[in-house]
């Protein structure tokens, strides 16, 4: 009994620094915008829920919600499925599987100032993508300046976060005993049943925090989007970050705090769902 | 135990939280962080600055401090005869020494170039006169001339100095000794033997170089990269080189390059003190001992006239009190400058005042020199958004501001060009200053009640700016908005198809620079939307003026700012007009000279006029340097007394280009000192493109009939950036044939209403 409670203490002691830090710099800076999103910007003085009504009749947060979900939803599951089937691929790969790891995590370690500079030179008008175009015979365009501009933003995202996940799924693929493919083997398991019903279910465990992981690292993507394209990219790229951008610069701290108290509320929520639905 | 645990957790806390407060400190180290607070307990004892009034001179030529301490100098009176002043022991008042001579009476085709006086109580002078009248119409400055040189002894008697040398005079100053140093284009510093008229090499391994300056017997000689080599007058050698000196004035950020043969960025002169030197640039007075480590700062630029942007420095001496005299001139006359020290006033001004603004303003900052000069109490801190040095963004430098504002720590005193004034209205950041506007007694009442939002007035413009159209009278008689204007460009190039219609420098990007105040504030629906019918026919118009065989492709340009204020100038095209180079004129009057230029076309060149241009909307004007008090400033009421001397007419005659005064009187007054003078510009690669004209004073018709046209001004144009900039970035591509009008017109308004949405 004494032993347990000194062995709690102990892993509390462990937990606490990162624990202040976790309180400091984040929970208590989040509760003062959550203070703030009942506040006036300049004045400070209460004005309820009228912040919140106010963002949530905003077109420009509607088109952003929509664009980052939209966003989200088609860049989770093709990042899940794209870096799974790589890390399967490298898995029964026999040699050069680091030469192979190195090279998806490249784009890892490429600067965020020599990707944009990248994307101005490849989608430029009169960028590679439009000479290789021209020379085929058809028109080039501003492809940021298009619809274009999401996907471009896409497959960024990919390119980028592939190797990282790839990693995790490596991790989540080596946990799975190879017992078990033998013991499934025996029983007359091809090759499909045993991914079916001994990777996917092994693989489980991993899937919620390569999520969780890939929807946090997702929000990165502004980074990219703003070097390239400022504060008002093409409206199909028009993500929740540069709704906040644009607020802060504009001093509208109020529907900055409630925009941000809502975003983090689903993201919450989301996070939530993940968890139970896949740990149980 | 469980207690000690306890006391453990909470110290520790205590200490992590007493370091984050640390950080939150200002680390500049600059007052005490409280705007409009005073400090009891500060040090005292400052250099004061104060004008001494010279003698009513049209020009001052130099000053010195003979070698009884009494300051001379050298003038040209209102008729152009030349003479040299003495200030009397009592500070103030002046005493004629002589008179030079009668025959250098300032004609069309003689001047007295230059005057340097020497402490001995001789002067050196050099003439200059006209060979011939030269080809007709040609102006002085531009008729071959023969300069002359003359010894004056010290009751003024002339002697020629027979000095042979090829090349214009860069420089000249006497040493302490009285021994005259020149230099020559293209030759190193040398004495001049008066009677002979012979350069002498005084000085072995001296170096052409930008301009030199005297300190006791040390020649300081500064090259145009700004190194400092000092120099040994009476030995006549090179001496190593004083680091202590040269690297904190390279590291001050003091501009080295710009002198002429009367003023110098840098300015030397020898103390009482064995080895020690003072000298001043624009960042203040300093004090140096010869080899020594350390340099002083003895009087702090920022708080005085030396840091005013318009401010040329002449003459440096120190004055027998202890004190300095600084000889300079600003944008408006030679100033006379001394500086004593007063024990009794705070070293550091105990009221800081903290402005902002986007951009660089030398207006702003001329008045904030002037302003420190007038309370010595106040400082003011100006901080610029975006500037050269620092390359942030403008987006970059608004939310820098922001996080300034919400941390409490924002600025008292908003210029307000450029920042999201609607949405800090809306925000209840910005202050009513209908009060200070009603103060001021001769501002522009139609503009100023413009600006009024639900009858407050949020932020006061100083300055504006007003587009214009200059053409022959019939054709000015048709022009009656943007479609009637481009009706007459059509006309015009169909009449002669080989003449520039308007300026021939302009592409369409320029081109709708130049017509976007005349046209922007009729784009804004009543729910602030865009009107995209509006915005169409802005395109579609500017594309029937838009001359494409016409644009030669000789600038480069970028939407900046100060490009901006430089394309849409209607400046250059007034000489375009004025030789005949084109039939059409628009663009925003920046300055009075630009009046001057209008009113010398117009009485020079029959048929040709002017008015005020309608574009898509009519009586627009541009408000400029539009001054803002923060709700959130400690300090309102000493903000308040900034703003209300920004409006005085002390304030208003600062003249760096940044738009029209608004305040009528000082306008006027301005127009009554117009210099007259040369006007030319041209490409440096194509001599047939150079123009000019003799710009004369606007006569009292001219400037009555300007003086009515403002004041029927009272719809300004819309000042937001980011519409700004998504209709002109779409113009070049428009006027292009790219894009249609209609396209145009839908990529505008893809953002613009997203920003709009926000």
């Amino acid at each position: 009994m004494i032993e347990k409670r000194i062995g709690g203490q102990t892993g509390f002691l462990f937990v606490l620094p990162s624990l202040l830090g976790v309180t400091l710099f984040i929970v208590v800076p989040f509760m003062d915008v959550v203070r703030r999103s009942f506040m006036g910007a300049v004045s400070g003085a209460w004005v309820g829920l009228s912040n919140y009504q106010t963002v949530f009749s905003n077109k420009a947060f509607r088109l952003a919600a929509g664009n980052t979900l939209r966003f989200e939803g088609v860049c989770i599951p093709l990042l899940l499925a794209l870096s799974l089937a790589v890390a399967l691929l490298l898995h029964a790969l026999e040699d050069h599987v680091q030469f192979f790891k190195s090279c998806f995590l490249i784009p890892m370690a490429v600067p965020v100032a020599s990707a944009v500079l990248l994307w101005r030179v490849l989608f430029h008008e009169r960028g590679l993508l439009s000479g290789l175009l021209h020379m085929s015979g058809l028109p080039g365009e501003d492809w940021m300046g298009t619809p274009w501009a999401f996907w471009i933003l896409v497959v960024s995202y990919i390119w980028k976060n592939l190797g990282y996940d790839v990693i995790l799924w490596l991790a989540g693929l080596s946990g799975i005993s190879p017992s078990l493919y033998e013991a499934a083997q025996v029983d007359g398991a091809g090759r499909w049943q045993c991914f079916i019903y001994v990777t996917l279910p092994g693989l489980l465990p991993s899937l919620f925090t390569i999520s969780v992981l890939s929807i946090l690292n997702s929000f990165k993507v502004f980074r990219e989007a703003y070097l390239a394209a400022g504060d008002y990219p093409h409206e199909s790229m028009y993500l929740l970050q540069h709704l906040f951008n644009n607020w802060y610069r504009d001093l509208s701290m109020d529907k900055m705090a409630a925009g941000a108290v809502v975003h983090a509320g689903v993201v919450f929520m989301l996070v939530l769902f993940l968890k139970r639905k896949w740990e149980g | 135990m469980k207690v000690k645990k306890i006391m453990g957790i909470v110290l520790a806390a205590v200490l992590s939280l007493g370091i984050l407060a640390g950080c939150g400190q200002d680390a500049g180290g600059k007052g005490d962080g409280k705007s409009g607070s005073g400090n009891a307990d500060s040090a005292k004892g400052r250099y004061l600055e104060a004008d001494i009034d010279l003698p009513e001179a049209a020009s001052v030529y130099s000053m010195v401090r003979l070698e009884e301490g009494i300051i001379r100098i050298a003038v040209s009176d209102q008729e152009g005869r030349g003479a040299v002043w003495d200030l009397q022991r009592d500070g103030s008042t002046w005493e004629k020494v002589y008179d030079m001579p009668e025959g250098w009476r300032q004609t069309d085709t003689f001047f007295v170039t230059h005057v340097s006086l020497s402490p001995k109580g001789d002067a050196f002078a050099v003439t200059s006169q006209s060979v011939d009248q030269g080809a007709d119409g040609d102006t002085l400055e531009m008729r071959p001339t023969e300069e002359h040189y003359y010894h004056l002894d010290g009751e003024g008697k002339a002697t020629e100095v027979p000095l042979q040398v090829e090349g214009y005079l860069y420089f000249m100053q006497y040493t302490t000794g009285g021994e005259l140093l020149v230099q020559f284009q293209d030759t190193p510093v040398s004495a001049v033997d008066m009677e002979t008229g012979e350069l002498i090499d005084k000085v072995s391994g001296l170096e052409v170089t930008g301009f030199f300056g005297v300190a006791g017997d040390t020649l300081y000689t500064v090259d145009y990269e700004g190194e400092i080599l000092p120099f040994d007058i009476d030995e006549g050698r090179p001496l190593p080189k004083d680091e202590g000196l040269s690297d904190p004035i390279a590291q001050s950020g003091a501009d080295m390059n710009l002198h002429t043969l009367q003023a110098r960025p840098l300015l030397f002169t020898d103390g009482k003190e064995d080895k020690e030197i003072f000298y001043c640039t624009s960042k203040g007075l300093y004090r140096h001992v010869k080899n020594g480590d350390v340099t002083e700062l003895v009087i702090d630029g920022s708080l005085t006239s030396m840091g005013s942007p318009d401010m040329e420095l002449i003459d440096l001496e120190e004055a027998d009190d202890g004190g300095f005299y600084i000889f300079g001139r600003d944008s408006t006359s030679y100033k006379l400058l001394h500086y004593t020290y007063s024990k009794d006033v705070a070293t550091v001004p105990e009221t800081e005042l903290k402005a902002w603004a986007l951009y660089d303003n030398s207006e702003l900052i001329q008045n904030i020199s002037q302003y420190q000069k007038e309370d010595p109490e106040v400082y003011v801190d100006l901080e610029v958004g975006v500037t050269e040095e620092n390359g942030v963004t403008v987006s970059d430098a608004l939310k820098n501001l922001s996080t300034e504002i919400m941390a409490g720590d924002g600025p008292d005193v908003l210029m307000l060009d450029g920042l999201p004034v609607d949405r800090y209205v809306e925000k209840g950041l910005l202050e009513d200053l209908s009060d200070v506007a009603k103060d001021a007694e001769d501002l522009f009442e139609n503009m100023i009640s413009s600006m009024e939002k639900e009858g407050k007035l949020y932020g006061i413009p100083l300055r504006f700016s007003m587009p214009l159209v200059e053409a022959d009278v019939q054709s000015l008689e048709k022009i009656q908005d943007l479609e009637s204007l481009a009706d007459v460009a059509e006309e015009m190039k169909a009449l002669d198809p080989d003449r520039y219609i308007y300026s021939p420098y302009y592409d369409g990007a320029m081109l709708a620079v130049q017509l976007y105040d005349a046209c922007s504030s009729a784009w804004v629906k009543e729910d602030g939307s865009i009107d995209p019918e509006s915005l169409e026919g802005f395109y579609t118009q500017l594309a029937r003026i838009y001359d494409p065989e016409g644009y030669i492709d000789a600038r480069s340009y970028a939407f900046g700012e100060g490009y901006q204020k430089y394309i849409s100038s209607i400046g250059d095209g007034i000489l375009q007009m004025y030789c005949d180079k084109s039939a059409l004129n628009f663009g925003n009057i920046w300055s009075d000279t630009d009046l001057a230029m209008l009113a010398t076309t117009l009485a020079d060149k029959e048929g040709i006029g002017y008015k005020p241009l309608t574009g898509q909307a009519a009586h627009t004007f541009l408000p400029k340097m539009m001054a803002g008090i923060s709700s959130k400033s400690k300090a309102k009421g000493e903000a308040k007394k900034f703003i209300q001397f920004l409006l005085t007419d002390k304030a208003q005659m600062a003249a760096q280009g940044g738009g029209l005064p608004m305040d009528q009187k000082t306008l006027r007054s301005k127009m009554d000192h117009i210099s007259e003078g040369s006007i030319g510009s041209g490409m440096a690669d194509d001599p047939d493109s150079y123009v000019e004209m003799m710009v004369k004073m606007p006569s009292a018709e001219a400037v009555d009939q300007f003086i009515a046209y403002i004041q029927e001004a009272d719809t300004p144009a819309l000042t937001d950036e980011i519409i700004r900039d998504a209709v002109l970035s779409q113009a070049g591509d428009c006027l292009d044939g790219k894009i249609t009008p209609k396209a145009a017109v839908q990529a505008v308004t893809d953002k613009v209403d997203l920003y709009l949405a926000e």
